[in-house]
């Protein structure tokens, strides 16, 4: 196990009833990583969050955060981390400066000029009390509260759900100032593709309870390409190494999606179809998306 | 602003920066020992993960187009300091050799590339002038 693994998955099942909404996952998160997690609605995304908090049971496999089982993660450890869920705030009937002194208290490294300077940035209404906020005053609190104590590990769960542009501007400033600081890590979940492509250093796409791909951002970009293909003479089935996907436009006219396909890949193809016109394109991380998962990212 | 940067284009952030820089230098937007932003500022001001900047950086300083100098930044390389001459001719042939292999491929002759290579040229002149 090495040393700068803050989160290690290994063989991770989780069953509800007989479904399997996690079936084998395996993951690391190094220290410095910012890993952006993608997968549909129901592809397991929530429930492994929750497994990595110590909020739900694994039905097999070994999961470790900070080097401990997250469910019986000592103080220390707990405050090295900071979560922002889905789910609603647990004191509503406090005020907002109630909540924010009251979880305050919970962490010795609470740094509070910078959570001033947070409720200033993002705009929280002091006063008023927790069940009254808004949607997005409810999840920029949720941030300040996950953010403020300075977490060496930021877990975030679709933290942008159902907020405006100007709101999740103001989200991806505090995290990218967060990772600004050396050693710090962020796991998130999130279905605004562009925003992920500005966080995240390393992706990893769940589709129904395993991972499809894990590795750097960029790796994904650069190796998984799009080739559209105008075939001379026609054929009636193309079978393609490494495809997610291969489509016929009709007549000689093909399009698919290839993983690994370098330019080694592509001259191997312009070999093997002498006579065709073939294209290769970059795909944004959405259509990259649509050929993992054969949907949209919703 | 002198850099940005668009998600969702397919083109990894990175490279979009390694192509505004390099674009930059060879129109003479920047020039020799002028500092780039620091990793912080560019972080920040473009809304991007430092990690992205400092990869574009190493990915310049690799090709002898920038400099970091230890405590004080990083800054546009003196021409010639990083790669010989005869290096860059090298690579420029084999970018062009690429091009006319895609011509071929695509049925165009050599006259074509030539005027594909002149309206480049053009529009990148335009967009130079149009950023400024």
């Amino acid at each position: 196990m090495s040393d700068r693994a803050i989160v290690e998955v290994y063989g991770l099942v989780k069953r509800y009833g007989d479904r399997r909404v996690l079936d084998g996952v395996d993951l690391r998160l190094e220290q410095g990583e910012a890993l952006g997690l993608l997968g549909r609605n129901g592809a397991g995304k929530t429930t492994l969050l929750r497994i990595l908090m110590g909020l739900r049971r694994p039905d097999e496999g070994r999961v470790r955060v900070f080097q401990e089982d997250p469910r019986d993660l000592g103080r220390a450890a707990r405050q090295r981390i900071g979560y922002l869920s889905e789910s609603q705030h647990v004191f509503p009937w406090m005020r907002v400066e109630q909540l924010i002194r009251f979880v305050a208290g919970l962490h010795t490294t609470w740094d509070a000029a910078y959570a001033q300077d947070l409720v200033r940035k993002l705009d929280l209404p002091l006063r008023a009390r927790v069940r009254t906020l808004s949607l997005g005053e409810s999840r920029r609190l949720g941030l300040l509260l996950a953010v403020a104590h300075r977490p060496d590990l930021l877990v975030l769960d679709e933290p942008a759900g159902g907020l405006d542009a100007v709101v999740r501007r103001e989200f991806l400033d505090t995290v990218i100032e967060l990772l600004q600081q050396a050693g710090k890590s962020v796991l998130f979940s999130s279905h605004i593709l562009s925003d992920v492509e500005r966080v995240a250093s390393r992706i990893a796409i769940l589709e129904r309870g395993r991972l499809l791909f894990d590795g750097p951002l960029e790796q994904l970009q650069e190796s998984v390409r799009g080739v559209d293909l105008e075939l001379d003479p026609e054929v009636e089935a193309l079978a393609l190494p490494n495809a997610l996907r291969v489509e016929r436009r009709g007549g000689g006219a093909w399009s698919a999606v290839l993983e690994r396909c370098d330019d080694r890949a592509v001259a191997a193809l312009r070999q093997r179809f002498p006579g065709a016109a073939i294209e290769v394109r970059e795909l944004s991380l959405e259509e990259i998306f649509i050929a993992y998962t054969g949907e949209r990212h919703e | 602003m002198l850099f940005h940067v668009r998600p969702a284009s397919g083109l990894p952030l990175y490279r979009q920066l390694i192509q505004q820089i390099e674009r930059l230098s060879a129109a003479g937007g920047l020039r020799e020992g002028d500092p780039l932003p620091s990793v912080r500022e560019l972080s920040r001001d473009l809304g991007v993960n430092p990690a992205t900047v400092v990869r574009a950086y190493t990915e310049l300083e690799r090709a002898g187009l920038v400099e970091t100098r230890r405590g004080l930044g990083t800054f546009v390389a003196k021409r010639g300091a990083g790669l010989q001459r005869a290096e860059r001719v090298r690579r420029l042939r084999g970018a062009a050799e690429a091009l006319v292999v895609e011509a071929h491929h695509l049925g165009l002759s050599e006259e074509d590339v030539h005027d594909a290579v002149d309206q480049a040229a053009v529009l990148l002149h335009t967009r130079q002038r149009s950023d400024r």
